[in-house]
């Protein structure tokens, strides 16, 4: 009995070993996928600046990485120009233009916008940022796609936006979750 | 050199000796030869070990050249003897002494088996002149359980280099990935090896040894183990007609893991030339517990099998084997950080932000890694002294990394697609010709090839590939009086690799050519049965591999970008060891070796400025550059009985790497480390062997020896862990053997952070962890079938 179920697990131990091995082979090595990869990349970050009193486009400020995270530099990096004692809105355009068509990212930031939010650090330049959007959380927490910066003096400094994702751990604190963004544009007043 | 060998041996020397002290009555003799017996030649220098059942007294000895060994002033009574040999399996038999007896061992002998083929005289695949230590019998059961990586640092010389506790990459003398050789089963391992965060994918428990021979000099597995070897061997399958096999259970209370392996084997009665095994193995763990929290997503979960089969005639034998490996292991999520701020928050924050709780669920981030291994070998014996050997292997691998977060994009996420992929399948053919002693002289000589094929999907790291080598290699030993032996060996390397990249919107396909051919000279000297002196010169030679030709982007592991340079050159290194041992059964083992590793062209990763600017903010950038390198290191161990049951046990390992050209050191080197062991041994009874208990003290300093501006924060401080381990056999009177051990790790649950673990800027090392391991060894043999040994009368 035992050395019949011996006969038999033999040759199927054979036959399983020589057939799973053979599961895929190499005719996919000529043709690499495209190295755009549209799973988490941006690469753009704009700032769509506009005058609060006559509603009209001011600016828009444009930070483009064209190998999203390889190693070239930024190809376009503006500086913020703003005039002094004045009041802005600042809306953030995020875009993955490594994608085709271009990935508006922000609008899947809007939509998750529970577990993310904006941060902006000023040195230098007088500017005082107040959120204009808030999120679904209870009590709402600043979301920060839109924005109003109101300018002080005359100055020149930097102006630093973060992006921080905290999925079910948001809570208004820059610390918190991990940083998708931090990006710094050179920001003059005059 | 030679004062320190005086210095070191004169303190031992100082010991007390602890000698065996018989009664007088005890004057009977037992005397014999051991032989093959495949083919009744004569074995040299096996080792036999007597055991009186009554009192538990134990001699040993080891036989002559001719095969010969002796016992005098025996006590009458009932006793157990043990004989091994390199090349054999060990035989156990017991027998009633009564008169003077004269006994002739018979050793089933290993050869036609692969892996042991490795280290049999017979056979010179890896030099017999280079250090070598390996885990097995007693010193393997006490790392049962752990992953590879991990259960090689048992071994003075080699350390893991770890990404927390489930990823561990063995480095030997602070080499590691694609500058070590990893041979499971004789195949040489092929997967991702490149990556830092790329464990070797290997089920521990297929193996009944574990060898790590160090320094460079492999002259048939490849010419790129600029470290040294690790070779995972099985058993030899069974030639003994009869069911058996073995259950292996072990328990970590740290992170609750629970593994268990079973393995059957049996030989056909009816058909003796055909044996086969079949294994399989499951491991579960959760999060992992550090002193004063819990990593969040640390579990692993693994499934792995293998079969094995084996049919042979009289000049002829075919074995097949197959093995797959999956596994699914939990990145602790403190560890993926999207820029440095992040790096540095979670460096400077008391506790990790994550969650402090446990769980088995393993979520994002994770890998998942499949490996599989299929080999075909045929082994004929041309004569007596000629034997002819071919293998084909083929192994598919496939590796997939998920980042801690699913795409923002909703129909994106529902895919649940890995972020990173990469599926390599290699072929592997070699064909040998073994030769045993033609006047004084053995040796072999073979031909290899390999075709590899390598596709990724997701975020580009590195490119498509097909990469193709072909091998030519011979050694020869030639065998002196019992004192000297010599070894030569020469091996020439062809490699082609083909690379498929876009690049400006073009597939670019360039084509790197690499040939070089490397040697090895060895001598031993065996001064006598207890000293043995071995010395070694090898060159090692390996091609850039395709990361650190064309890798380009940020590693989201290592929060930095790391650019390829594809203008690389192989890199050489110039290796001489030496090592001295000494051997006196039951009284010292003890070997100090020394290495200097000189490499020409060796492949780093250099930091450059500036910094790469992406969206997430600046990340430090490293380009790969070569440079003249020396690693120059010592190597101790010994072990001494001090007092009755009582031994010690010291180790120590010290490494200097040194970048010439930049007048620096270099990167993830390990610190000095020093160990410290008490034991006591049991004396056996008829119920319970080989019981011990023991502790052990491990210094691991400061790594002060680091290059400037290439880490983020500094090396952590030096830390003391405390061991403590036991074990023993229980055997039942119907002669059911069960054997288990507990060792309790950092045992005072110590807060402490290793430099060559990357969870260093994260989290906190691992607390006390205790393990449990039993294992049944079963066989279902009629007794009146039992070949091997009969007993005497």
């Amino acid at each position: 009995m035992k050395s019949k179920l011996s006969k038999f697990i033999l040759p199927t131990l054979v036959i399983a070993a020589s057939f799973t091995a053979c599961k895929k082979d190499d005719d996919q090595v000529t043709v690499p996928p495209p190295v755009v990869n549209s799973v988490e990349i941006m690469n753009s970050l704009q700032l769509l600046v506009t005058d609060s009193v006559t509603g009209n486009a001011v600016d828009t400020v444009i930070f483009l990485d064209p190998d999203g995270d390889g190693s070239m530099a930024p190809s376009v990096w503006d500086t913020l120009r703003l005039q002094p004692s004045k009041t802005y809105l600042v809306n953030i355009l995020l875009l993955n233009t490594l994608a085709n068509p271009v990935d508006t990212v922000s609008n899947e930031v809007l939509a998750e916008a529970h577990e993310h939010q904006f941060f902006f650090n000023f040195t230098g330049a007088g500017i005082t940022h107040t959120y204009l959007d808030s999120d679904t959380n209870t009590p709402p927490l600043p979301v920060g796609l839109q924005n109003k910066f109101r300018t002080g003096a005359a100055a020149t400094g930097t102006t630093q936006v973060i992006l921080k994702h905290q999925p079910g751990i948001k809570d208004g604190n820059i610390t918190t979750g991990d940083t998708d963004i931090d990006v710094t544009f050179q920001t003059i007043i005059q | 050199m030679r004062t320190l060998f005086i210095l070191l041996f004169g303190a031992f020397l100082c010991l007390p000796l602890s000698a065996q002290q018989y009664a007088p009555e005890c004057r009977l003799s037992l005397t014999g030869v051991v032989r093959d017996s495949g083919r009744s030649e004569v074995l040299p220098y096996a080792f036999i070990r007597l055991r009186h059942l009554g009192t538990g007294a134990v001699v040993a000895t080891y036989a002559d050249e001719k095969g010969r060994y002796g016992f005098g002033s025996l006590c009458s009574g009932e006793y157990s003897a043990e004989c091994s040999h390199l090349n054999c399996e060990m035989v156990r038999t017991t027998f009633t002494l009564t008169a003077d007896k004269v006994f002739n061992f018979e050793l089933p002998h290993h050869e036609h088996t692969g892996p042991t083929v490795v280290i049999s005289e017979q056979a010179p695949a890896t030099g017999i002149t280079q250090p070598r230590e390996e885990l097995s019998g007693r010193t393997l059961d006490q790392v049962r359980g752990k992953s590879l990586g991990e259960a090689l640092t048992a071994i003075t010389g080699v350390t893991a280099l770890q990404t927390g506790s489930n990823i561990a990459k063995p480095m030997i003398h602070g080499l590691h990935s694609n500058r070590i050789l990893i041979l499971n089963n004789g195949v040489r391992q092929e997967g991702q090896q490149w990556g830092l965060e790329h464990a070797p994918e290997i089920d521990p428990y297929t193996a009944q040894r574990i060898t790590v021979i160090k320094g460079a000099g492999s002259m048939r597995y490849g010419s790129d183990a600029l470290g040294g070897v690790v070779l995972v061997e099985p058993g030899a399958l069974r030639d003994s007609a009869g069911l058996g096999g073995a259950l292996h259970l072990t328990g970590f209370s740290n992170n609750r893991e629970g593994n268990a392996s079973l393995m059957l084997e049996q030989n056909l009665a009816r058909l003796p030339s055909v044996s086969w095994r079949v294994q399989g193995t499951l491991r579960r763990g959760g999060n992992v517990n550090t002193p004063n929290y819990r990593l969040w997503n640390s579990g692993v979960s693994e499934a792995n099998f293998s079969a094995a089969a084996g049919w042979h005639r009289e000049r002829f034998e075919a074995k097949v084997y197959y093995s797959q490996f999956n596994t699914k292991i939990g990145i602790f999520s403190g560890s993926h950080i999207g820029n440095i701020t992040d790096l540095y928050t979670a460096f400077n924050s008391v506790r990790p932000l994550a969650p402090d709780s446990f769980s088995y669920t393993i979520g994002r981030p994770y890998q998942q890694v499949e490996h599989e291994l299929a080999k075909v070998k045929l082994h004929y014996h041309l004569s007596d002294v000629w034997t002819l050997e071919a293998v084909y292997a083929r192994q598919y691998n496939k590796r997939l990394e998920y980042d801690k977060h699913r795409p923002r994009n909703d129909s994106l996420a529902a895919l649940n697609r890995p972020d990173l992929s990469y599926e390599i399948t290699s072929h592997f053919a070699e064909v040998l010709a073994e030769h045993k002693a033609v006047g004084r002289f053995t040796g072999a000589f073979g031909v290899t090839a390999q075709h590899q094929a390598n596709t990724y999907a997701g975020r580009f790291f590195i490119p498509n590939f097909r990469n193709q080598t072909a091998a030519v290699w011979a050694t020869e030993r030639w065998h002196g009086d019992s004192l000297l032996t010599l070894e030569a060996g020469v091996r020439a390397d062809y490699r082609k690799l083909e690379v498929f990249k876009w690049e400006n919107n073009v597939i670019i396909t360039p084509v790197h050519t690499f040939a070089n051919a490397t040697g090895i000279l060895g001598a031993t000297f065996r001064f006598s049965e207890k000293a043995m002196l071995l010395v070694n010169a090898g060159t090692a030679w390996r091609s850039p591999a395709v990361n650190e030709l064309y890798s380009d982007g940020l590693h989201h592991g290592a929060a930095s970008v790391e650019i390829g340079n594809r203008n690389l050159t192989p890199e050489t290194a110039y290796n001489a060891t030496a090592a001295f041992n000494w051997h006196e059964h039951e009284v010292m083992d003890a070997e100090v070796s020394v290495y200097y590793n000189y490499i020409a062209g060796f492949i780093f990763a250099q930091p450059v400025l500036p910094p790469t600017v992406t969206i997430q903010g600046a990340f430090p950038t490293f380009r790969f550059s070569q440079a003249y390198v020396t690693l120059r290191g010592i190597d101790l161990s010994v072990r001494r009985t001090i007092a009755g049951q009582f031994s010690a046990t010291g180790k120590g390992s010290i490494l200097r790497a040194w970048n010439r050209d930049l007048n620096d050191w270099l990167i993830l080197m390990p610190a000095d480390r020093f160990e410290l062991g008490l034991q006591y041994d049991w004396k056996n009874t008829k119920h319970i062997r080989d019981a011990y208990c023991g502790a052990a003290v491990q210094y691991v300093n400061k790594q002060f020896r680091t290059p400037q501006n290439s880490d983020f924060v500094p090396p952590p401080g030096a830390y003391t862990l405390v061991r403590l381990q036991a074990g023993a056999s229980f055997v039942f009177e119907n002669g059911q053997q069960v054997n288990a051990g507990i060792t309790i790790t950092n045992l005072l649950n110590e807060t402490y952070r290793d430099y060559l673990n990357r969870f260093r800027y994260y989290a906190d090392d691992m607390g006390r962890n205790i393990r449990l391991y039993v294992q049944v060894p079963f066989n279902f043999t009629p007794r009146n079938k039992q070949q091997t040994v009969q007993s005497i009368q």
